[in-house]
């Protein structure tokens, strides 16, 4: 008994253990899946309105100084929205009215500033659904220089100064002219199929963009939106309940990618 | 598996023994120091020429040497950065169990030593202390891992699976010593052991944090470790078998 007793004891101090690790990746409907889309007005003042998943709006006026899908010259507004039967309630820019049931023509009411106008618009409400269709904020960027091995940097949020700075130090000839106050807030990805980058200081980027598996290539409604680094390629994973959304960047003789955390806006 | 295997074939020993004689008769408790850690060791005869030695060491990171003015560049993130010099302190950082046999040809102390050493891979680590501040949040990333200082400290370390792996390894040994580690007639003995663990290659190690906060250890591709340094390269020449010398200090329990 004593012989096998130590022969336990020996074995014992040859042993030891490792923790498995798991992760949870699933993530709830947004709120506001079934009152997301896009409209184009036919006519009148109001030229477009995305609404998103997650109850984030943004509304294009003419007079300001970025194109839009339109064509035109328009100044963006944005904020949330809530919805009580046909009426949209977007924060202090307005309301609309309109029956939003399907894509296709429908009669839009809207009023903003106190003026109201009927038109009628074009609606396009989502036909696909998908964990990366919704609004999210940027908790961390993690930007890689891969030529030969990869050089990456970490971020607290956003901040496209800062990317762009981290490329000139590491040799490469960033031309953008980028103000530091320019930290994205959201980016929002609609199964209407927009991109809708924030920013802190009230600045907005829309595009267009596609969804193929993991996939994500965009497009921006101007040259004036985005940056000269970027491909327009993207791609995108879940982990521990964050989307990870990597934006690929070229830079001359090596490649780049922008890794941007995102957790969900509620 | 190999841990499975271990005990396995110990269990077997220990249940086959031949109980009339000298075996596991007596039990020695040994401490004991060399270049193979601080250990501890159990020692028992398995007849009058073999006994078993069974046991654990660490370095502890009490045995090491600084490199005093190691260049760096002060900024990673910057090609034209200007360098600065940072001490490096190097330790050994062995933490492993042993199962070993000493073979006595004769009558006398002078001995045959084989067995293996089997736990952490890890046989050496390095800190650099005071890092500029870039380098907090500038490093290498290596399969999805930034590996970068934390509050102004690196951390890496050389690891060498033997026969086993770069988390697991397992280290055969063979040397000779003098001394015997349980004897009948005395309560108190010293043993000596000269010899070699064989550890395979070297690699360079290091935590590193996923893009969640996820942390990890992660091996740097030797491309990238020889566009630093070919120190790892003459490492895995020289280093392949772990020069292994210890004295022990061992106490007859029965």
């Amino acid at each position: 008994m004593k012989r096998i007793f130590l022969a336990v004891t020996f074995a014992a101090l040859l042993l030891s253990c490792g923790k498995p690790i798991s992760s949870e990746n699933t993530l709830e409907n947004p709120r506001f899946v079934q009152y997301a889309g896009q409209l184009v007005p036919q006519n009148g003042t109001l030229q477009y309105v995305e609404m998103t998943e997650s109850g984030l709006y943004v509304a294009a006026m003419p007079g300001g100084t970025k194109g839009g899908p339109v064509g035109e010259l328009l100044k963006y507004y944005t904020g949330t929205y809530t919805v009580s039967g046909d009426v949209y309630s977007l924060g202090s820019f307005g309301t609309l009215q309109f029956s939003n049931t399907a894509s296709g023509e429908v009669d839009l009411t809207y009023t903003i500033g106190g003026t109201t106008e009927t038109v009628k618009a074009k609606l396009t409400k989502a036909t696909t659904t998908g964990d990366i269709y919704r609004s999210w904020m940027v908790s961390k960027t993690r930007v890689s220089i891969t030529s030969g091995s990869t050089v990456s940097v970490e971020f607290t949020g956003c901040n496209f100064k800062d990317i762009a700075d981290f490329f000139r130090k590491n040799g490469y000839v960033i031309e953008d002219e980028i103000p530091a106050s320019h930290t994205l807030h959201t980016v929002s990805v609609t199964a209407a199929g927009s991109l809708l980058l924030v920013y802190a200081d009230g600045d907005i980027d829309l595009g267009s963009c596609v969804i193929s598996g993991n996939s994500l290539t965009y497009l921006w409604n101007e040259d004036d939106m985005g940056y000269s680094f970027e491909t327009g390629k993207a791609s995108y994973t879940f982990e521990d309940g964050r989307c990870i959304l990597s934006l690929d960047a070229k830079l001359d003789g090596a490649t780049a990618a922008i890794k941007l955390v995102l957790r969900e806006m509620r | 598996m190999k841990k499975s295997l271990l005990l396995s074939l110990f269990t077997a020993l220990a249940l086959t023994v031949n109980a009339g004689a000298q075996v596991f008769n007596h039990l020695a408790l040994g401490v004991g120091g060399g270049t193979d850690g601080l250990s501890f060791e159990l020692a028992a005869p398995l007849g009058s020429h073999v006994q078993l030695r069974v046991g654990y060491g660490t370095a502890l990171g009490l045995i090491g040497y600084t490199l005093k003015d190691v260049s760096i560049p002060e900024s990673p993130a910057s090609v034209s950065s200007p360098m600065t010099k940072r001490p490096l302190r190097i330790n050994l950082g062995m933490s492993d169990a042993r199962l070993l046999f000493n073979i006595y040809p004769g009558r006398g102390g002078f001995h045959f030593t084989v067995g293996a050493y089997a736990g952490y891979a890890r046989y050496v680590r390095g800190t650099m202390d005071g890092m500029p501040a870039d380098y907090n949040t500038v490093g290498l990333e290596v399969d999805g891992y930034l590996v970068r200082a934390t509050n102004g400290q690196m951390k890496a370390e050389l690891r060498a699976p033997g026969l086993g792996s770069d988390s697991f390894g397992v280290k055969p040994y063979v040397g000779i010593g003098y001394g015997r580690a349980v004897r009948a007639d005395k309560r108190v003995t010293f043993a000596f052991d000269l010899g070699a663990q064989y550890q395979g290659k070297s690699s360079l190690w290091a935590s590193g944090e996923s893009i969640t906060g996820r942390v990890a250890d992660v091996r740097f591709p030797e491309k990238d470790v020889r566009e630093l340094t070919s120190a790892l390269d003459d490492v895995s020449r020289y280093l392949s078998f772990w020069p292994t010398l210890n004295l022990h200090l061992y106490v007859r329990l029965f």
